[in-house]
């Protein structure tokens, strides 16, 4: 049987610098021209294959993006195992927000947290204003994983979501059930107990033993 | 077989009978088409031996006897749930088809040889039925309706022929019977998921019924949802029910009924009866009962009349009326009905009981030829007696009863409970030929009597509650949930009712000293003086902090309290045993299901049935008995059942499945809010999906509150099907309470909500007002330090520093006081007791805050009552609403024990400074009122009696001074009565300190 992980991800980033569309073509394969901007946080799974037989399910927190909601984003990072913090490369200042996530993150979330740092529509590099060289030495002296990403074109997706699921098994132990809350036991009600009331959690706490 | 009959069994609903089983494997099902082609079955390719893979099948026939009707029958077709699904499955059996025996019923028997491949059909009909015997033999039946044909076989010849003798009788009942559909109308609900069979499951859990449901998911946060599976099921059973429910009512809402049920709870004190109870059981109208002593009383009463002066005053309430009208149902309460060694160990027969019962039955004079006796319980000295109208009786049906002892001694049941339930079966009416039962459960209980600890008394209440049981009760269905678990009639607890009311004699006490109980018993009038006890009654603090009878509903209580009198005793001037602290101990509670209205229409002590040392209590309730057809009620649910049933929230099939919430807005903007005034605003939440969703509202953390203080959201959670819209309701409103930090800027009315999709994603909402900061709700501390008027502070950081306010108040106090001091109002009779002109004193408030003059009067030169009064009011208000007391709590109860005036002048040291400054002005003020004092003629008494109402010189009832009155109402303002407190604090002291600052010395 082979190895399988759970870990709790989250998305952090200036507002549309791409994370729902990045999430929207890592789960669906889809992406969209005209995004509503995210007004809450949208849980999502993703299951990545390794090629060792091990198998990493995703439990994607996508979160808001605008300044007002910023105060609600701990919320979503606590517990986390990874994070993705999202820039625009065509947009200098999504840098400089995407390096404050980033020291959020360092002084705030669980001391393991492996955090990827991901500049998001390479598809438009005409207009870039963020240099590969400046960010990628950004994210050494950070020992940060770092990527461009289109998830306009599904440039690099895939692989940085596959980078980070090759670094985390050997590094942190599977994460405890974080996701809405389908475990559990249910207070049963006389009456209308429809549907089946419970289903213990299967896949996720089957550990790496 | 016997395990198939009773899970068959336990899918039947308590209408129906089953009469026979009979087991057979399934053989082939042909729908219709080609079925007509398909007969004779071919059973060449299909294996009849005993292989694991054939399905099971169980044939049941089911009666049902319908009174218009006679009696009728149906084939049930049940298959086992296979073992693989059966972990997922409700229920152990599923119903395939029911096939309604008419007159073109068609059951078809024939022999299958073994080997099975060589068949043959004997050509049996149901008439020409004579089986060979052959041990092993397996038959072959088939069964037919339309064109929908079940082929199925076994081996159990003896049972088969039963079934076809049963099949031929039901047969020949149903040709006798014009109409069919009408004839076999009962078999409609075996059409739905049993599940949707509401009518036949016991009522909701009260508790649940009548809380809004978010209060029964689990803690969630942002990000963590805890447990979304059972908070799901939690929400969309409560929208089911509620749902099905108003689905049902609504249609017939013309269609209402009315039971009136009188109720009465007596701690008799082990005495036979000796009085009439007729006022008490309402059979006579208490307007006569007022009067009752000049007329036929054996026993003079203890006192005049007038020291029960609410007994004869309207309380609003219907009892005044001439005639009152009969009682459908006649609930009556006893406790201590047999003090004798022997009650105690039980051995006691129903003597007693019959000698109350008689007494009832003589108190209802000529009416008790319209009675019968429901039923009644006893334990020890706990006795329930119930009667019903003659003509409702066979109405009551479903008679259970349940007894627990408790408390000290509580084995041998002196103390303890009785309870009764009762199913009322409303009348049927042309659109409701089948209405559903209302339930209703009595409980009367004698809760610990020597428990110094309220703790204990709480614990005797859970106690009490968890094992009252009912049952097992048949009358509903108990399907199997699960394949643990039997689908044994179970047991209920008190608050599987649509109605409880709970009679209780309880020794919880009043929270104040005896001197000021007693006292206020004998001020008048004396309903304030019950108004102001009541605040201090341990029951209602249980109630509030949910420790006890929590969500339960109690009456306002206008007569005093029922214990303690005893003849051979001193008493004070309300005829209360001077040895023994007043206390209502006898009450009335009830709950009810939102879909069953009750309204209570008298609460009442009976003061002249003097017999023992407890006043009977009685209440008159009126349930509005709604009618709500069972049959309607299932199909409603069913229709319901259907819209989510094939979505599984954790699995859904379909991608596209996830659940999807919208808010037609991110952000709600209130504007400018004002203190006191509640602004509402909505926004409407649409299920945008594919697939039913629920949702709920998340507070950020564990250390959080979903909403803040100043927020109400209404609904919290709800349930909504793809497509569907609800509105919910954002109200902000700032109490006092909570107004100093919003007053000073510290806080700011903004708030992000996050409402959590189940199994989807969380939706914030910001929410937004602008507060305007008023002087109400601040501390005096925080006033004596404001620069200048309070809208113009800015911010807490530009208070003036602490060391300033030595000197100075409130300016806002001294504005009013000023006025107030500066004017002769003192002819103003009514001044701090009239309210005033509710549109001046808000310009009169807006100045306070603003700095502006206070508004001109209207009549320019002579001062106008009405704006004294409307000032009086303002300042009244003022000091009502400061978020502490303007004398410390921690100084109460050494100001309440001051003794002289020089003491309490000393007393003043202690006080704050910003608390002095509002002191002494108010009390000089208050001392001039209570110069010109209009009751009395001459000055106040010059050496205040600290306890007025000792017996001796309780006597002449004086009209209260202009001081007494006027320190009545400021001494709950200025010290502050804490009625949660641990050790009370004298009410009179601390009327006596103020009165001690308003008196010539
Ligand atoms: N050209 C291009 N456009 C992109 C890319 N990724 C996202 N976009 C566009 O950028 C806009 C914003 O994308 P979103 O995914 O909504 O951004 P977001 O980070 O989720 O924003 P918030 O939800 O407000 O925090 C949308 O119009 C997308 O279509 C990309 O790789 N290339
Ligand atoms: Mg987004």
């Amino acid at each position: 049987m082979s190895k399988q992980f759970q870990f709790k991800l989250v998305l952090l980033g200036e507002s549309a610098v791409g994370k729902s569309s990045l999430v929207l073509r890592f789960v669906k394969d889809q992406f969209d021209d005209y995004r509503e901007s995210t007004i809450g946080a949208a849980f999502l799974t993703q299951t990545v294959n390794l090629e060792d037989g091990t198998t990493v399910k995703f439990e994607i927190w996508d979160t808001a993006g605008q300044e007002r909601y910023k105060s609600l984003a701990p919320m979503y990072y606590r517990n986390a195992n990874c994070a993705v913090v999202v820039y625009d490369i065509t947009q200098s200042a999504s840098l400089e927000k995407a390096r404050n996530w980033i020291r959020e993150l360092q002084r705030q979330a669980d001391p393991s947290i492996v955090i990827a740092l991901c500049g998001n529509k390479s598809d438009l590099a005409v207009r870039r204003q963020v240099s590969q060289e400046e960010a990628q030495k950004y994210a050494q002296e950070e020992g940060l994983m770092w990527a461009e990403t289109s998830a306009k074109t599904g440039d690099g997706v895939a692989d940085i979501f596959t980078r980070i699921a090759k670094k985390l098994p050997t590094m942190a132990p599977p994460a405890s059930r974080s996701g809405p809350g389908r475990a559990g036991t249910s207070a049963g009600r006389t009456g209308v107990d429809l549907n089946k009331q419970q289903r213990s959690i299967t896949s996720g706490d089957q550990c790496n033993c | 077989m016997a395990h198939w009959e009773r899970d068959v069994q336990s899918l039947l609903r308590p209408s129906e009978r089953l009469l026979l089983t009979l087991e057979g494997s399934y053989l082939q099902h042909d729908l219709e088409g080609d079925s007509e082609t398909s007969l004779p079955i071919s059973f060449g390719d299909t294996s009849l031996g005993s292989s694991s893979e054939e399905t099971r099948v169980i044939l049941a026939i089911v009666g049902h006897v319908d009174d218009a009707m006679g009696e009728s029958g149906s084939v049930f077709l049940y298959t086992e749930v296979d073992a693989a699904s059966k972990a997922d499955h409700d229920y152990p059996l599923f119903l395939q088809h029911t096939f309604a025996i008419h007159t073109e019923f068609f059951l078809d028997i024939s022999q299958l040889a073994s080997p099975p491949h060589a068949h043959h059909l004997l050509g049996g009909s149901l008439e020409a039925m004579h089986l060979p015997p052959p041990h092993d033999t397996r038959f072959c039946v088939q069964l037919a309706e339309g064109k929908t044909i079940y082929t199925i076989v076994t081996n159990d010849m003896e049972r088969l022929s039963s079934v076809a003798s049963a099949c031929r009788r039901l047969r020949d009942l149903a040709s006798k019977i014009s109409n069919n559909a009408e004839f076999h109308q009962w078999l409609e609900p075996y059409s739905l998921h049993p599940s949707s069979w509401l009518s036949v499951n016991p009522p909701r859990d009260l508790r649940h019924a009548c809380q809004p449901v978010h209060s029964s998911l689990s803690l969630g946060y942002a990000g963590q949802p805890v447990n979304d599976t059972a908070d799901y099921v939690v929400i969309r059973d409560d929208w089911l029910w509620s749902r099905s429910l108003s689905l049902a009512t609504a249609q017939n809402a013309s269609e209402k009924t009315q039971l009136r049920i009188r109720v009465g709870t007596f701690n008799v004190n082990g005495k036979l009866p000796t009085q009439d109870l007729s006022t008490w059981l309402g059979s006579v109208p208490p307007s006569s009962g007022t009067n009752h002593h000049e007329q036929k009383h054996s026993i003079p009463p203890l006192m005049e009349p007038s020291s029960h002066s609410l007994s004869d005053k309207g309380t609003g309430m219907e009892e005044g009326q001439a005639s009152a009208p009969e009682a459908d149902m006649l609930v009556v309460a006893f406790q201590e009905v047999d003090l004798s060694t022997e009650a105690f160990f039980n051995f006691t027969g129903s003597a007693r009981e019959d000698a109350w019962t008689v007494a009832i039955l003589a108190a209802l004079g000529d009416k008790a030829k319209l009675y019968e006796k429901l039923v009644s319980k006893q334990l020890v000295g706990i006795l329930l007696i119930i009667l019903v109208k003659r003509d409702l009786q066979s109405r009551f049906t479903g008679i259970t009863d349940s007894s627990v002892g408790a408390g000290f001694m509580g084995i041998m049941g002196n103390k303890g409970a009785v309870a009764v339930r009762v199913n009322y079966q409303p009348n049927p009416t042309s659109s409701s030929p089948s209405p559903l039962p209302i339930a209703f459960t009595f409980v009367n209980s004698h809760l610990a009597a020597f428990d110094d600890h309220i703790e204990h008394r709480n614990f005797d209440f859970h106690d009490i509650t968890r094992r009252l049981e009912f049952g097992p009760c048949t009358e509903y269905v108990w399907a199997p949930r699960t394949k643990h678990r039997e689908a044994e009639p179970r047991k209920l607890d008190i608050y599987s009712s649509d109605v409880l009311l709970w009679l209780v004699n309880l020794n919880y006490r009043l929270n104040l000293p005896d001197a000021d109980v007693r006292h206020l018993l004998s001020s008048t009038p004396t309903s304030q003086g019950i108004h102001t006890l009541l605040q201090f009654d341990e029951l209602k603090g249980c109630i509030r902090h949910s420790k006890a009878f929590a969500g339960f509903d109690e009456h306002s209580i206008t007569f005093i309290p029922t214990y303690r009198f005893a003849a051979n005793t001193e008493s004070d001037a309300a005829g209360h045993d001077i040895k023994r602290k007043p206390a209502w101990t006898d009450r009335v509670l009830h709950k009810s299901s939102p879909f069953v209205p009750v309204s209570q229409r008298s609460y009442d002590a009976h003061p002249w049935i003097t017999m023992s040392d407890h006043r009977p209590v009685s209440a008159e309730f009126l349930v509005d008995i709604p009618c709500i057809d069972s049959m309607a009620l299932d199909l409603a649910a069913n229709g319901l059942y259907k819209s989510f049933a094939t979505f599984d929230p954790e699995d859904p099939e379909d991608p596209s499945g996830v659940p999807l919430l919208k808010l037609d807005k991110s952000a709600l903007e209130f504007g400018k809010v004002s203190y006191s005034t509640p602004v509402s605003h909505s926004l409407n939440i649409r299920n945008a999906g594919k697939v039913p969703a629920a949702f709920r509202f998340f507070a950020r953390d564990h250390r959080s509150l979903i909403h803040p203080l100043w927020l109400k959201i209404e609904p919290m959670a709800g349930f909504l099907l793809p497509g569907e819209e609800k509105t919910l309701q954002f109200t902000i409103f700032v109490s006092d309470t909570i107004a100093a930090p919003l007053n000073l800027g510290t806080q700011e009315l903004f708030t992000l909500l996050i409402v959590h999709t189940l199994f989807g994603q969380d939706l914030f909402l910001s929410l937004d007002g602008e507060y305007v900061s008023t002087c109400f709700g601040t501390p005096l501390s925080v006033l004596a330090r404001l620069p200048g008027p309070i809208r113009e502070l800015g911010g807490a950081e530009n208070l003036l520093p602490e060391t300033q306010v030595d000197s100075s108040s409130s300016r806002e106090f001294m504005k009013l006081m000023g006025w107030l001091t500066a004017h002769n109002v003192d002819a103003v009779h009514d001044l701090f007791i009239a309210p005033g002109d509710e549109a001046l004193a808000a310009q009169i408030r807006e100045s306070l805050d603003t700095g502006a003059e206070l508004p001109a009067p209207t009549a320019s030169q002579t001062v106008d009552a009405n704006y004294a009064r409307t000032v009086a009011a303002v300042l009244l208000a003022f000091l009502r609403s400061l978020p502490e007391s303007v004398v410390p709590s921690s100084l109460h109860q050494q100001c309440a024990e001051i003794t002289s005036r020089d003491e309490a002048l000393e007393m003043l040291s202690a006080f704050p400074p910003e608390s002095v400054n509002v002191w002494i002005p108010l009390t000089a003020f208050l001392h001039l009122l209570a110069l010109r004092d209009h009751h009395q003629a001459e000055a106040p008494s010059e050496r205040p009696d600290k306890r007025p109402t000792t017996p001796e010189d309780a006597q002449p009832p004086k009209p209260p001074s202009r001081a007494e009155i006027l320190a009545s109402i400021f001494a709950p303002v200025l010290l502050r009565d804490d009625i949660d407190a641990a050790s009370p604090v004298s009410l009179l002291g601390k009327r006596q300190f103020l009165l001690f600052f308003m008196r010539e010395s």
